[in-house]
């Protein structure tokens, strides 16, 4: 009764596994030969059971049953090798273990050598480890919240993790803790397991993991009857309905799987939830075949045409929801653009090289070549908790999500068990895989720009190395600018292991105009401002000019391409005024349009030398002499920069950033006023990112607001005053749902009458950049801010920076529908204005939160065939 | 078929509540009568039932409330100078549901209240609330702040019978604030429109509530327990005694604590479901009024179109005046929905198995207005791949 109570509990908290862990020591004391048990996990790491120590079996299993003597215990008889394995890869970051446990009388310990575990006399039990901690204990110990009885077996389970800053410990399925968000210690490590010291009990299914394990995958699980029965009938039926004999040989290998759980002593949790997900998979996949009338008995794999931007995140253990079987790719895309497409490939069987080839695409005169079809590799990987939609870090949780566009998937090693990532860096004289998932405070600044890593130039191939592995890959066109409209078509081929597997068609349609740039809903004249912060290659962490020269433009070529039109830049601080010209030159090479240009900073730092105060009080005590040095230094900076923007662009229209978020008189005016006046007579801008204080303070003097929230109100006021407003942290880079940033950077701030966006950042230099784990300041409770990741070879895009270029697109389209719209309002045909009316009607009702954007960009398409056609516009 | 369709009673882990203080729990009680949603029975709620309120509230821990003025969304008071630990606010809630929905009253004492102080003087006062339903950590939590000192909703009484009471239940009041976390989609609402509240107090404190229906969450119903029964929950409450949460930081969500629902008997699954079902589908005739009515194709204009378009407000957008379009997608589509409706109306009839199929159906009726974007797309798609040149 107990056991079928356990098992009715545990099922009660299964989560889909991403992988099984894989235990380092696995004792089933069911196998013991000649008096050795060897461990199961293959570590060499066997135990000597002794004399007096009693090998018994109930129900559950087998287990060793001691009287608390060495003799009648279990000792370690292992190998030197094995010894100097195991001292290697002892755990020291996390440690998890299973195992049935009974003690026969209360007020004993047990020590199993890596860790210890006492019964107290309460009843309690009290878990031991040894932990490095300088100047405090070096023993972790944690405590149940529950009393064992002498005599009876309980199921105890346990893991710690530095990582994820969490220790839980379970009793018989139950939490007795579950402590998150913990500053932890690592492990003192080099311990060996031990069964012959102070167990007057017995002990039973050890299992010992040396990374983080949910109490999930530490948990068994007894099947029933019912569920059985049901997993059963699912492989039956596919048995019986499906043709493809891949399906069918991994429904027999599943079925196989199903039956050797099922007669196993013990069940963990998490595999039998895989293995259900596994069974429900294939179900669903062998329907979808049946649909599809092109399918065929040998085919390898499936592929699903689906949306490149969707709100669903495409996990390597999903099929998608919001895709289908199909073999046409269909992609929509003006004169110049670049538009994306998608598939996921979902593999039936192993395949150890699945490689990508399109062709050129062709219509009847003219040919865009293959190489303008950009291919990716989605790649999933582990964020910390908040992954997909928040750019608020929740470091104690390693949450799989898709988020880079690789061209080699080996760039990124991903442990799924150990739920960790390893960054490969290209040395002279090797390559190293670096972890870049470790919760780390004093880890060295990443320097981005010295550490090799390099992508591949061109996409590799992809294996997919078990049935039913889900990947996504990534196509963006690149229409020439000058390409005839018209229906382009070609084909995608998928090659499995060397071999043509499938081909798809690509049918490119080339609309008949080129995309203007984005203007403002409110003004069809203002430009539509995409200023992104934090951008470029610094010299003084390359130390070679060259290099950073190369990969500044590459950057630079990278925002253009993305829309992303407004990089923060460059830094005129340092003095470097030449360095600075240099910059501006690479910009313009990229195509940036440089105007205008968000190079300056004029807030209180000018006056940090005791002027700028930090409370009113002092304000009166401010001497006239550290205001006239903090207006010189200012005043040399500022010059500078105007000049040298003036001769470098041929202009002076310049944004200088005053304080960040600061509000009140004293933060908006006070440190600030005579700097900020020093800009506009310069013939500057003054900008900063705050709140409503701003509006009240400095309607006067402040060109530019960069508003935490999206607020009609704040546009008609900054608008009133003829200032601009642009979106600020809704949303920063960090969430990796593309669509947080289609919607986000385009309709929803554009229909509240946004100017723009401003976006924090490119990538964030402050921190390791590759590793989000890290902590240290700023640490607040923020995720890295990164749209891309970069490499030697320039950056790693991302599903969330795709999601910008094609938000920015939406408001291209919307910009050219517009233009359309006012030029056929003022026709002189009657029948044309009240089609030009229906048209903006129709438009001023869009929803900017809600609506389709896909949907909403093809109606666009629509209505702009339209009014072309209605003003008498020509290809 | 879904794997929690066949977890069993899993429920009963929950009984045990036995998890160290770190993660709290509550369980939400079900009542089939109304939701308090006016001051007296607010206040009959907090009086009678009073030992069921949940008071384990602790202090927010100072460091990490200092570094929360870097959040720029959000910017609360929890300067140190407006946190003396030496008068803590006592905070308590109480979390029922419904057939209808999700009803938190929460209670937050605070003294100076009873002080006759100007409105415009009393402390600031706000609750920060966190949900994430279901198990998915990449389903975005919801976070909404109710500001609980406006100078309308201050109101001062001469004892605890309630005489007068500002009490609004009108989101424009500017007391309440959402922070949708996803982009809007067919699996994903912001509350805003959809959650309402209210605010009032007495000499002693603020009694507030607010209500979030089902409908939010209409494919996350904690209907069969599991993981997906247990939700992230939490209750921050920014006062003058200190920050205080019941169940760790913000956005941490796996420092929440967890909001578990009750066993919910076979009656009140069925009075859940179908009341969404009812709901789903009045909402889709209201979507659809506008291709509902017949007008020949020769008799209609553009007028027709805009005045159809405004019987279906939601639909608005949508081009009910392309014939061709609601011929060929539109029509069919009501036609396969219109079905389901007499299902619904015979829902206690129908077997378990029945109910299932046909609640799976339900976003086919919510999501109607995804679905008819969908179709308007594909059929877009489809004239522009119809021939080689476009003009």
């Amino acid at each position: 009764m107990r056991d079928s109570l356990f098992a009715l509990l545990l099922t009660g908290c299964i989560v889909s596994a991403a992988a099984v862990p894989t235990p380092i020591l696995d004792y089933d004391f069911a196998k013991v030969q000649n008096s050795t048990l060897a461990d199961s996990s293959g570590s060499g790491m066997d135990l000597k059971v002794e004399e007096k120590a009693r090998l018994e079996k109930d129900s559950s299993g087998a287990f060793l049953a001691s009287d608390g003597i060495p003799e009648s215990g279990a000792k370690l008889e292992a190998s030197k090798e094995s010894l100097q394995k195991w001292k290697e890869k002892c755990p020291k970051r996390a440690i998890a273990a299973s195992f049935r446990i009974k003690f026969n009388k209360l007020g004993a310990s047990a020590d199993f050598g890596i860790f210890s575990l006492e019964a107290r006399d309460d009843g309690r039990l009290v878990l031991r480890f040894r932990v490095k901690n300088p100047g405090g204990s070096p023993n972790y110990r944690i405590m149940s919240e529950e009393r064992i009885k002498a005599g009876q077996f309980y199921h105890f389970a346990f893991s710690y993790s530095v990582d994820r800053q969490e220790v839980c410990m379970m009793l018989d399925g139950k939490i007795q803790a579950n402590n998150a968000g913990m500053a932890l210690n690592e492990l003192e490590g080099g311990n060996t397991p031990s069964f012959s010291s102070g167990l007057d009990g017995a002990i039973g299914e050890f299992r010992l993991y040396g990374c983080p394990v949910s109490i999930e995958d530490l948990s068994s699980v007894t099947i029933s009857k019912e569920e059985m029965a049901q997993l059963e009938k699912s492989l039956a039926d596919l048995q019986k309905n499906s043709k493809n004999k891949h399906l069918l040989e991994w429904g027999k290998s599943l079925e196989k799987t199903l039956k050797a759980i099922h007669a196993a002593s013990r069940t963990p949790l998490g595999q039998f939830s895989e293995l259900k997900d596994e069974i429900e998979k294939l179900a669903r996949l062998a329907s979808d075949l049946r649909a599809d009338k092109s399918a065929s008995p040998e085919q390898l794999f499936v592929t699903y045409i689906v949306p490149p931007l969707s709100s669903e995140p495409r996990l390597p253990s999903k099929l998608p929801e919001d895709g289908a079987i199909g073999r046409e790719i269909k992609i929509v895309a003006a004169q110049g653009e670049f538009e994306p497409a998608s598939i996921v490939v979902v593999s039936f069987a192993p395949i150890g090289k699945l490689e990508l080839q399109v062709s050129d695409l062709v219509n009847a005169k003219e040919r865009i070549p293959a190489k303008n079809i950009d291919r990716k590799l989605v790649k999933c990987w582990y964020q910390s908790g908040n992954a997909w939609y928040s750019y608020h870090a929740d470091r104690s949780r390693h949450v799989l999500v898709p988020e880079l566009l690789l061209n080699d998937d080996e760039l990124i090693k991903v442990d799924e068990k150990e739920q960790a990532n390893y960054l490969r860096m290209d040395y002279p004289d090797g390559v190293k895989y670096q972890n870049i998932s470790r919760l780390v405070s004093k880890d060295p600044v990443f320097n981005y720009m010295l550490e090799p890593v390099h992508d591949a130039a061109s996409l590799k191939p992809v294996a997919l190395k078990t049935a039913g592995r889900a990947q996504q890959f990534f196509m963006t066109v690149k229409v020439p600018e000058k390409a005839a409209a018209g229906l382009y078509r070609g084909t995608l081929d998928l090659l499995a292991d060397g071999k043509k597997a499938e081909s798809l068609e690509i049918l490119l349609r080339v609309l008949p105009f080129q995309l203007p740039a984005p203007k403002t809903n409110y003004d069809l004249t203002r430009d539509y401002i995409v200023k992104i912060h934090r951008v470029g290659s610094s010299i003084s962490l390359c130390k070679d000019r060259k290099t950073a020269e190369k990969r500044s433009l590459l950057e630079y070529r990278n925002l253009f391409e993305h829309n992303a039109y407004h990089p923060d830049g460059p830094d005129f601080t340092s003095g470097d005024t030449e360095l600075a010209k240099r910059d501006l030159e690479l910009r313009r090479e990229a195509g940036l349009p440089c105007k205008p240009l968000f190079a300056g900073y004029c807030g209180r730092a000018w006056g940090d030398n005791g002027w700028a105060t930090r409370n009113e009080k002092d304000m009166e005590n401010r001497s006239d002499e550290l205001l006239r040095q903090g207006k010189a230094n200012f005043g040399r900076y500022l010059n500078n920069l105007m000049s040298t923007v003036k001769e470098t662009l041929g202009h002076n229209d310049v944004y200088f950033y005053g304080t960040d978020e600061t509000g009140g008189y004293l933060g908006l005016i006070g440190n600030q006023a005579p700097f900020w006046a020093m800009v506009h007579a310069a013939g500057g801008k003054v900008m900063a990112a705050g709140w409503t204080d701003n509006f009240k303070f400095v309607p006067d003097t402040q060109d530019m607001h960069c508003y935490s929230s999206l607020d009609r109100t704040q546009a008609e006021y900054w608008h009133s005053v003829g200032g601009r407003i642009l979106n600020y942290a809704n949303p920063f880079a960090g969430p990796e749902n593309p669509m947080v940033f289609r919607r986000g950077c385009g309709l929803k701030t554009y229909k509240t009458d946004y100017d723009g966006m401003f976006i924090l950042s490119h990538y964030d230099k402050r921190y390791f950049v590759w590793n989000e784990f890290q902590t240290g300041w700023p640490t607040g409770s923020y995720r890295g801010f990164n749209l891309v990741y970069p490499t030697q070879d320039g950056p790693v895009d991302t599903l969330a920076y795709e999601g910008v270029r094609e938000g920015i697109d939406d408001l291209r389209y919307c910009t050219l529908f517009r233009q359309l719209a006012e030029r056929a309002l003022r026709s002189d045909n009657y029948e044309v204005q009240r089609a030009a009316k229906r048209h903006l009607a129709w438009f001023i009702q869009l929803d900017g939160e809600r609506s389709d954007l896909d949907g909403l960009r093809t109606e666009l398409i629509d209505r702009i065939l339209n009014l072309r056609e209605l003003l008498g516009e020509k290809q | 078929m879904k794997f929690h369709q066949f977890i069993p009673l899993c429920l009963l882990l929950w009984g045990f509540g036995a998890a160290a203080d770190e993660v709290k729990s509550v369980e939400a009680l079900w009542r089939g009568n109304p939701r308090p949603s006016v001051p007296e029975q607010l206040y009959k709620l907090w009086k009678d039932e009073n030992k069921l309120w949940d008071r384990r509230f602790m202090p927010y821990n100072r460091k990490e409330a200092d570094e929360l003025y870097t959040d720029p969304v959000l910017q609360r008071e929890t300067a140190a100078s407006a946190m003396s630990t030496e008068n803590p606010r006592t905070t308590a809630f109480i979390v029922l549901c419904n057939n209808g929905g999700i009803y938190c009253a929460i209670y937050a004492a605070e003294p100076e209240l009873a002080k006759n102080a100007d409105p415009a003087k009393l402390p600031n006062n706000s609750l920060e609330i966190f949900i994430g339903p279901g198990n998915d950590p990449r389903y975005p939590f919801h976070q909404f702040v109710i500001d609980l000192k406006t100078e309308k909703q201050v109101y001062h009484n001469n004892g605890n019978k309630i005489t007068d009471h500002q009490f609004s239940t009108d989101k424009k009041e500017g007391k309440l604030k959402d922070y949708p976390w996803g982009p809007e989609n067919r699996s994903y609402r912001r509350l805003e429109g959809n959650i309402t509240y209210g605010v009032t107090n007495n000499r002693e404190g603020y009694l507030v509530w607010f209500y979030i229906p089902w409908q939010i969450w209409y494919e996350h119903l904690p209907l069969d327990g599991g993981t997906d029964g247990k939700w992230g929950f939490n209750i921050i409450r920014w006062a003058p005694g200190g920050g205080q949460t019941w169940g760790g930081n913000v956005h941490q969500r796996s420092s929440f604590g967890k909001l578990t629902w009750p066993k919910f008997t076979q009656q009140q699954r069925d009075a859940i479901r179908s009341s969404l079902l009812n709901s789903a589908y009045e909402n889709y005739k209201k979507l659809t009024a506008a291709f509902r009515i017949e007008i020949p194709d020769s008799e209609r204009s553009f007028e027709d179109g805009t005045a159809l378009a405004q019987q279906s407000s939601e639909a608005a957008a949508m081009p009910v005046m392309d014939q061709e379009f609601v011929k060929k997608f539109v029509r069919p589509m009501i036609e396969e929905r219109d079905k389901l409706g007499k299902s619904i109306v015979n829902f206690k009839n129908l077997s378990e198995e029945e109910k299932t199929a046909l609640y799976a159906q339900i976003d086919k009726l919510y999501e109607f207005n995804y679905d008819l974007e969908n179709a308007r797309r594909r059929f877009l798609e489809d004239k522009l791949f119809s021939t080689e040149t476009i003009k």
